[in-house]
């Protein structure tokens, strides 16, 4: 297409280097979202539909306690996912608990029967309009690097947030005596309990870290976009994306799959504008034909 | 046996029919059934029910005034189309067999307003199209039961496209939602620009899918083509989501922003001291930009604010505006008939909030003006305003009826 030829005239290495950063903008800001949902299921085995949810209440908690002049956006950022905490854990108490057994199926339809509640809850409580949340004051504008400029916001806040986020979540499987729990649970989940490891304490544990990356992928990204009920509908679907093409459960494979979602999507854009999630899609077709179980995934046994 | 059998039936069938007989004289005249198919669920929920609230207050001062056809009231039927066309064409029929409305007004989506339109040219009861603004509704697929209380998508894009024609700019990139609605007025843009402004030229097109979150892939690419000028169509939270990424990249400073409805309430107000000054957007309406029937206006406004909490925005006048010019077509037919009703609103010229507009005959479009101006700060409000406002007369940018004739006959070559 014309356009694309344009596009390829333009093409230098100042170009793509800016792309690529934002690339890594947009993996910091879905993996931050994703990598509670890859979680959950690694441990609980639960496709949790309503994850979207907690990164809905996420920005809509940073956006009421700006509202209520509680300090601002940082200490917002701090509370809000610990609001969604409670919210994570009340839900795996009342909800999930009573259906661990149940046949996947009714899962999923109790998850998705979840993301309406909270849907209709943010309609009763915040109204339908779009709202929108501020910058924090210093980081509204641009930041020159390599001659290039970005927003600094991203540069400062999402981006960091997002590799810290990663750093933790790595450090705590794979260093710490619970990590070894949480990941002897996503091998054989029987196993684990038969060995005297409390399971209920620690699906609320996994469950409502899940809802605190949830909350902190929205409240993290309340600031760049505008928040209106349907917003959890509009993230899920990039979320399973990336969480599907990583490979489901796999915390690697999350990372991996936001990195390639974001950096096809921008430098999708330069190559062919008109067709811009194109590459993604093809990748994804791609990975489920040779590598269903996704990029760093294991194969699931499906004797039950 | 039989006897007492009857008389059990009997009495008090008889005595019914008395009472009725007896009351029948001194009831109320028949009302007039207006039947409202809107989406009152889901996500379309945040722009109908403002609407709802602007026909209910029209009817209840219309009603308060004595009603019309001799002290006839307006009555509602209200129904969810849940923003599928399926589900709405059967509510259409069940609201005009069961319900008995004598005609139909409402629909959000377009997709759904096409569907809705065909069963009311099947069954010819009108449908009255209040926010749906595809041009195709009443261009190609128009009929003599359906009719636009509204502006449509070539009112606005043309409409932009005349207010950039003035400004210096010359190479243009474009960025709009990925379905119909976003390619329909872009393209509506860019036909009516290059025939006002030769030597424009095209540097790209962006087609975001409906919902984007992320814009920063698509602001950078399109800074890089370094374009004079940027022609948007996304709207809603597409729309607050792309100027607050695209400030952060200093966009506006660098391109000048030409954007459908970022005059609209529903725009500035979230967007507070983050919209930018200069932007050149367009507007339906306003609380305060109003040449005429000012005292009616506020009247409204107040009205309004009372019931839904909030200033009218575009979408919820428009309820308000199109039960009115309903009400004076029912008195100008005399009638509560479709295809009288039809014929008395098209060709005749009614003065509404939004000024004075015209039913086209030959189409059935409502030619409601559309504005265009310039985004700044007003220390008065704790959002954006527009000053520099030009109004634009649909009539002039609407398509003539020979070239509505050519568009239909050659959609019906296509096999429509």
């Amino acid at each position: 297409m014309k356009q694309g030829e344009r596009g390829m005239a333009n093409l230098t290495a100042d170009v793509l280097f800016v792309q690529f950063m934002n690339g890594l903008f947009i993996a910091a800001g879905i993996y931050l979202v994703a990598s509670g949902l890859s979680l959950v299921f690694g441990v609980l085995g639960i496709l949790n539909f309503a994850h979207g949810s907690f990164y809905m209440y996420g920005a809509f908690f940073v956006f009421a306690l700006i509202g209520y002049k509680f300090g601002g956006f940082w200490p917002a950022l701090l509370i809000a996912p610990a609001i969604v905490v409670i919210l994570g854990i009340t839900t795996e108490i009342l909800f999930l608990r009573p259906i661990y057994k149940a046949d996947p199926l009714y899962q999923l339809l109790l998850t998705y029967g979840l993301v309406l509640m909270f849907g209709d809850l943010v309609k009763l409580i915040w109204g339908a309009d779009n709202q929108s949340v501020a910058r924090p004051p210093g980081l509204e504008g641009t930041i020159p690097i390599l001659g290039a400029l970005f927003p600094s916001y991203q540069m400062f806040v999402l981006l960091p947030i997002g590799i810290l986020t990663m750093l933790a979540l790595w450090l705590l499987l794979n260093h710490t005596q619970i990590g070894n729990v949480v990941r002897a649970a996503t091998q054989d989940r029987e196993m684990v309990g038969a060995l005297g490891v409390n399971v209920r304490l620690l699906y609320t544990g996994v469950f409502a870290v899940g809802a605190f990356l949830g909350g902190l992928g929205g409240a993290v990204l309340a600031p760049m976009g505008a928040l209106y009920p349907g917003m959890d509908f509009d993230i899920i679907i990039e979320v399973f994306l990336v969480v599907v093409l990583g490979g489901l459960g796999s915390m690697a494979g999350t990372a991996l799959g936001a990195l390639i979602y974001g950096e096809l999507k921008s430098l999708g854009i330069l190559f062919v504008p008109d067709l811009e999630s194109l590459f993604i899609y093809v990748l994804m077709v791609i990975v489920l034909l040779t590598r269903p179980q996704g990029l760093l995934g294991k194969r699931v046994e499906t004797s039950r | 046996m039989r006897v007492r059998f009857l008389a059990y039936v009997l009495v008090p069938v008889v005595a019914l029919a008395a009472l009725f007989a007896a009351q029948s004289p001194s009831a109320e005249p028949k009302p007039i059934k207006i039947g409202l198919l809107y989406s009152l669920s889901g996500m379309a929920a945040v722009y109908t029910k403002g609407t709802v609230i602007g026909h209910q207050i029209a009817a209840e001062e219309i009603n308060a005034a004595g009603g019309l056809l001799g002290g006839r009231k307006i009555e509602y039927v209200i129904r969810d189309d849940k923003l599928k066309p399926g589900i709405a064409v059967e509510e259409f029929r069940r609201m005009v067999t069961r319900d008995d409305v004598n005609f139909v007004m409402g629909v959000i989506s377009s997709g759904v307003a096409l569907a809705v339109s065909e069963v009311a040219k099947e069954m010819k009861v009108l449908f009255v199209d209040t926010i749906a603004q595809t041009a195709a509704l009443t261009e190609e697929q128009g009929h003599d039961y359906v009719v636009r209380l509204n502006t449509n998508s070539v009112i606005l894009g043309r409409t932009a496209a005349l207010a950039a024609a003035k400004g210096p700019w010359k190479n243009y990139y474009f960025i709009g939602p990925d379905y119909e609605w976003g390619h329909r007025v872009n393209a509506d843009f860019w036909e009516y620009l290059q025939t006002k402004k030769p030597g424009v030229s095209k540097m790209g097109d962006l087609w975001p899918k409906l919902g984007e979150r992320d814009f920063s892939a698509h602001i950078t690419a399109i800074l890089n083509a370094k374009p004079e000028a940027v022609f948007s169509s996304l709207w809603g939270g597409d729309l607050i989501a792309f100027i607050k990424q695209a400030n952060a990249y200093g966009f506006f400073d660098k391109v000048q922003f030409v954007s459908t409805g970022a005059g609209d309430l529903d725009i500035l107000e979230p967007l507070g001291g983050e919209m930018p000054n200069g932007i050149l957007a367009t507007f339906l309406y306003t609380f305060d930009y109003l040449p005429t029937k000012k005292e009616q206006n506020e009247k409204f406004i107040e009205e309004f604010k009372k019931r839904a909490g909030y200033l009218p925005k575009s979408g919820d006048i428009i309820g308000y505006v199109a039960t009115y010019v309903m009400a004076e077509a029912i008195k100008k037919a005399g009638s509560t008939d479709s295809a009288k009703l039809g014929a008395a609103l098209r060709g005749s010229r009614y003065e509404t909030l939004l000024g004075d507009i015209t039913v086209r005959d030959f189409d059935g479009q409502g030619t409601f003006p559309y504005n265009t101006g310039v985004t700044y700060s007003d220390p008065k409000y704790p959002f954006k305003r527009l000053k520099d406002v030009t109004r634009a007369n649909a009539e002039d940018v609407l398509q003539s009826k020979e070239e509505i004739e050519k568009i239909r006959a050659e959609y019906k070559k296509k096999g429509g």
